[in-house]
């Protein structure tokens, strides 16, 4: 008799102990939940990233009518041969991607990091802070200027 | 023994006051993750809805930047733009807003030149604002301007205000 009701208390504190632990397994689950909604962010951001090279490269400035494409493949080519207004068509493409990126991005208060590879003139032009540790959506949109040599631009939008 | 049949049954009913109490607290939590998990799905649908607002007004075919039927990405043209601003605008024309209410629903869908700087060239291609509303979710993205008459690509911006009932 006292067998079988130790049998039973036994039993019940095994139930006990199981539904104990399917509510610290749930309470678990939830709080390690990434926080929903993120994925549309990205998706945001990475069109955002992607929109904002590819209408920069496309946008007409007042140096000779000529397009930021065009300036920053004279600048990788050349050093920056083409006089803008007083200035070699490296600083020039400097300072209209920085207005650009200031009335975009920067208004919209979104931290971004832009940078320019493959010539070394063109690498001297970049805005905006890296951050290693940051959720980040990267654009890269590379510019052909000449057969076998071409230059990337890179905009890291960070979440 | 009445004693401990007494004690026994005050025993049964605290085990079922502590389990009942346990239960409801459970249910309690459980509910409320549910509820905040379901407000995060809306949330969630609603931002989705308001970036496939932006990406219709992207590629509308009325304001699309073609030459020799060649379509040029992310691109407005500006003077259809203007045109069809100010068609919309008109209250003599409410069928074709109702029109555009299939596609757009209930938004604010501005755009605006940041480049070059010294040209103010801003419109509102659609407006339509309900009554009541409990969020509004704006979303941004760089578009190409066509200027027919000067012949260049000026930077702009779409800006897309998405109103959730």
């Amino acid at each position: 008799m006292q067998n079988k009701k130790s049998q039973m208390e036994i039993m019940g504190l095994v139930i006990i102990i199981i539904l104990v632990s399917i509510g610290m397994l749930f309470a678990i689950q939830f709080l390690m939940k990434k926080p929903t909604g993120r994925e549309t962010a990205a998706v945001k951001e990475s069109t955002v990233a992607a929109n904002f090279l590819n209408t920069m490269l496309s946008t007409t400035t007042d140096c000779y009518k000529r397009n930021m494409k065009e300036l920053l493949q004279d600048c990788a080519l050349t050093g920056g041969s083409t006089n803008c207004f007083g200035l070699s068509s490296c600083d020039y493409v400097s300072d209209q991607i920085e207005i650009l990126l200031n009335n975009t991005l920067a208004k919209w208060k979104k931290d971004y990091y832009f940078t320019i590879s493959g010539a070394p003139d063109v690498e001297k032009i970049s805005f905006g802070n890296e951050c290693l540790d940051c959720e980040r959506e990267a654009k890269i949109q590379p510019v052909v200027v000449r057969p076998g040599f071409e230059i990337e631009l890179r905009l890291d939008i960070y979440g | 023994m009445k004693r401990k049949a007494q004690i026994k049954m005050f025993e049964t009913m605290g085990v079922l006051v502590i389990f009942f109490f346990l239960l409801v607290g459970g249910a309690a939590f459980y509910f409320q993750v549910q509820k905040s998990s379901l407000q995060q799905d809306i949330r969630k649908q609603e931002q989705l809805a308001a970036f496939q607002v932006v990406q219709k007004a992207l590629f509308l075919p009325e304001l699309d930047c073609s030459f020799v039927s060649i379509q040029k990405d992310n691109c407005f043209d500006k003077f259809k733009l203007m045109n069809l601003s100010s068609y919309l605008s008109d209250p003599e024309n409410e069928d074709f807003l109702i029109d555009y209410f299939n596609i757009f629903g209930f938004s604010d869908i501005s755009i605006y030149q940041v480049y070059p700087v010294n040209n103010s060239f801003s419109y509102t291609l659609y407006k339509n604002i309900p009554k009541d509303y409990s969020s509004i979710i704006s979303t941004q993205s760089p578009v190409l301007l066509f200027d027919t008459i000067n012949k260049r690509y000026d930077f702009g911006v779409i800006e897309v205000d998405v109103y959730a009932e």
